[in-house]
C-alpha cells in the first residue's frame, strides 16, 4: 500500500480575535518559544512542520490569520483547502469568546467545504496562566457548553506562553485533521477513475 | 526658515560621503529650500535620489503637503495645525468611555492592543509616552475617518514619521533615545506632526483600508499581471501551485513594505519617501 507511506500535506488554520494568542500559540508548537515581541499580525503567516503519526510523516501546514475583522474578507485566500480549523479565545477576555460563533460561521462561509456540518473544529483557551488563572471571566464549563452546541468540538485549556497543553492540542489538530482527509479519501475512492480525472481538468483550467 | 538656517551647520558634521549627503547635492537642497516659494516639482526630483538626514524632516513635510510651500507661511501653519491636533484630542481621545459608542470603544481597544506591539524589537518604542503618543495619534485618525476606521498595520505607517520628526531633537543613536529629555511642548508637536503628516499620506488611499480594502485588492491584482507580464514561467509556477498572490503580498501593500525592509536605516526611510510621497501625486 503505497498510499500508507506517501507524505501527507495538512492545512491548518487558526482564527480568532486580535491579541488572543494565535501567532504565540503556533511560535510555542513549531518553534518551542515565546516572546513578548509579535507584531499584530496582518493577512496572515504560515510556517509548517513535520510530525510522524503512525505509519504517515505528516506536514502540517499551519497559517496564523490576523484577528481583526476588517480582514475577514481575505478569508477565501486564505481559509481554501484547509483541513481543520483551530478557534482561539483568551479566557479572560469574555469578548474574544463571544465572537466565537462569528468565526465559525464566516470560516465555513469561506472556506467552503464539502460537507460543513461534519468539518472539523478544535477550540483552545488560552492565556490560562494569566495571575494564576484569578482574572479568568470564561469557564471551562462554560466553553465546554459551547463547544458540544457546536456538534462536539474538542477543547483545550492553553498556555502559549508556559507551553502548557500546547503539543497535546495540535496532536489533537493533527488527528482531527487526518481523520477528516482520510474520509475524504474514501470518499473519492468510490468515485471512478474517469470521472475524478474530468473533474481535475475542469478544476485547473477555463477553457 | 530658521529652523533649516540653524540645522544647515550640522550638515558638515553628518556628511559621510553618501550620496544623499554630498555636498553639491546639499547645496540645492539648500538654495531649493531658501527660495520665498519652493517648487514642489523640482524638491520631489532631487528627494528621489535620497535626503540627507538633517533635511528630512522639512522635505517630509513639504512633500507630503502639511507644510505650505510659501515660506512666509509655513511656521504660521505649522504652530495653527499644531494646536488643531490639540483640539482634536481633547474632544475625541481625552473623554470618559461612557462618552464614546460601542464601535468606538473597540476601536480604542484594538489600538490598545497593538500600539505594545508596534516594533516591538527597538527599546524606544517599548517607553510608555512613545506608545501612549502612538495611540493618540491613531485614535484621533481613526475617528476622523470613520469610512476606515483603524486598520492594522495603520500604526506601522506611523513609525517612520515618529523616528523622523523625533531626529529634530534627539541626538545619537536611535534605540538610547529617551522620550523624558523632551519638554512636553515638543513631544506635543512632534505627535501633531506625525498625525498631519499620516493624515497626508493616508489621504491618497483611503480604499486601502475601508471595508474589503478593494484599494489593495486592484494592487495586489496589478502586482500579479505585471509578473505575468514580465516572467510568465513564475507566473505559470504560482498558478499550478494554487499560490494566491493575496496570501503574501497583502501585507506588502498594507503595511507599505515598513515590514519588509530593515526597519530605520537609511534605505527604508530613502525608500518610504521614494514610493510613498509621489504615490500621492500620481494616484490622487
Amino acid at each position: 500500500m503505497s498510499i500508507s507511506r506517501r507524505r501527507t500535506l495538512l492545512k491548518v488554520v487558526i482564527l480568532g480575535d486580535s491579541g488572543v494568542g494565535k501567532t504565540s500559540l503556533m511560535n510555542q508548537y513549531v518553534h518551542n518559544k515565546f516572546s513578548q515581541q509579535y507584531k499584530a499580525t496582518i493577512g496572515a503567516d504560515f510556517v509548517t512542520k513535520e510530525i510522524q503519526m503512525e505509519d504517515r510523516l505528516v506536514t502540517l501546514q499551519i497559517w496564523d490569520t490576523a484577528g481583526q475583522e476588517r480582514f475577514q474578507s481575505l478569508g477565501v485566500a486564505f481559509y481554501r483547502g484547509a483541513d481543520c480549523c483551530v478557534l482561539v479565545y483568551d479566557v479572560n477576555v469574555l469578548k474574544s469568546f463571544d465572537t466565537l460563533d462569528n468565526w465559525h460561521d464566516e470560516f465555513l462561509k469561506q472556506a467552503n467545504p464539502v460537507d460543513p456540518s461534519s468539518f472539523p473544529f478544535i477550540l483552545l483557551g488560552n492565556k490560562v496562566d494569566i495571575d494564576g488563572g484569578n482574572s479568568r471571566v470564561v469557564s471551562e464549563k462554560k466553553a465546554k457548553e459551547w463547544c458540544l452546541s457546536r456538534g462536539n468540538i474538542p477543547y483545550f485549556e492553553t498556555s502559549a506562553k508556559e507551553a502548557y497543553n500546547v503539543d497535546a492540542a495540535f496532536l489533537c489538530v493533527a488527528k482531527t485533521a487526518l481523520a477528516n482527509e482520510h474520509d475524504q479519501d474514501i470518499y473519492f475512492q468510490n468515485i471512478p477513475e474517469a470521472v475524478s480525472e474530468t473533474e481535475q481538468r475542469g478544476g485547473g483550467c477555463a477553457c | 526658515m530658521s529652523n533649516i538656517e540653524s540645522t544647515s551647520g550640522d550638515a558638515h558634521k553628518t556628511v559621510m560621503g553618501a550620496r544623499a549627503t554630498d555636498s553639491a547635492r546639499v547645496m540645492k537642497f539648500t538654495k531649493e529650500l531658501s527660495g520665498q516659494t519652493l517648487r514642489l516639482e523640482t524638491l520631489r526630483e532631487l528627494a528621489w535620489s535620497g535626503v540627507p538626514p538633517y533635511l528630512r524632516p522639512t522635505i517630509w513635510r513639504l512633500l507630503l503637503g502639511y507644510a505650505p510651500p510659501n515660506s512666509d507661511r509655513r511656521e504660521g501653519v505649522l504652530t495653527r495645525k499644531r494646536l488643531e491636533y490639540l483640539d482634536c484630542v481633547a474632544q475625541y481621545y481625552d473623554i470618559p468611555d461612557t462618552e464614546r459608542s460601542d464601535d468606538e470603544i473597540t476601536m480604542l481597544r484594538q489600538i490598545a492592543v497593538d500600539c505594545p506591539r508596534t516594533v516591538p524589537d527597538v527599546t524606544f518604542f517599548q517607553q510608555l509616552e512613545v506608545q501612549k503618543s502612538l495611540e493618540r495619534i491613531l485614535y484621533t485618525w481613526a475617528i476622523r475617518h470613520p469610512a476606515s476606521g483603524y486598520v492594522q498595520g495603520i500604526n506601522d505607517l506611523v513609525t517612520p514619521f515618529i523616528i523622523v520628526f523625533l531626529s529634530e531633537h534627539m541626538q545619537g543613536n536611535m534605540e538610547n533615545w529617551s522620550i523624558l529629555d523632551l519638554s512636553t511642548q515638543k513631544i506635543s508637536d512632534v505627535e501633531a506632526d506625525c498625525y498631519w503628516c499620516l493624515s497626508k499620506l493616508l489621504d491618497g488611499m483611503q480604499d486601502h483600508y475601508t471595508f474589503a480594502q478593494p484599494g489593495i485588492q486592484r494592487l495586489v491584482f496589478k502586482l500579479k499581471e505585471l509578473v505575468r507580464r514580465i516572467d510568465e514561467p513564475v507566473s505559470r509556477h504560482m498558478d499550478e501551485q494554487g499560490l494566491d498572490f493575496l496570501q503574501f503580498a497583502f501585507r506588502w501593500f498594507n503595511c507599505l513594505l515598513i515590514r519588509e525592509v530593515c526597519f530605520l536605516t537609511n534605505t527604508s526611510f530613502r525608500m518610504y519617501c521614494m514610493f510613498h510621497f509621489p504615490y500621492l501625486v500620481v494616484y490622487k
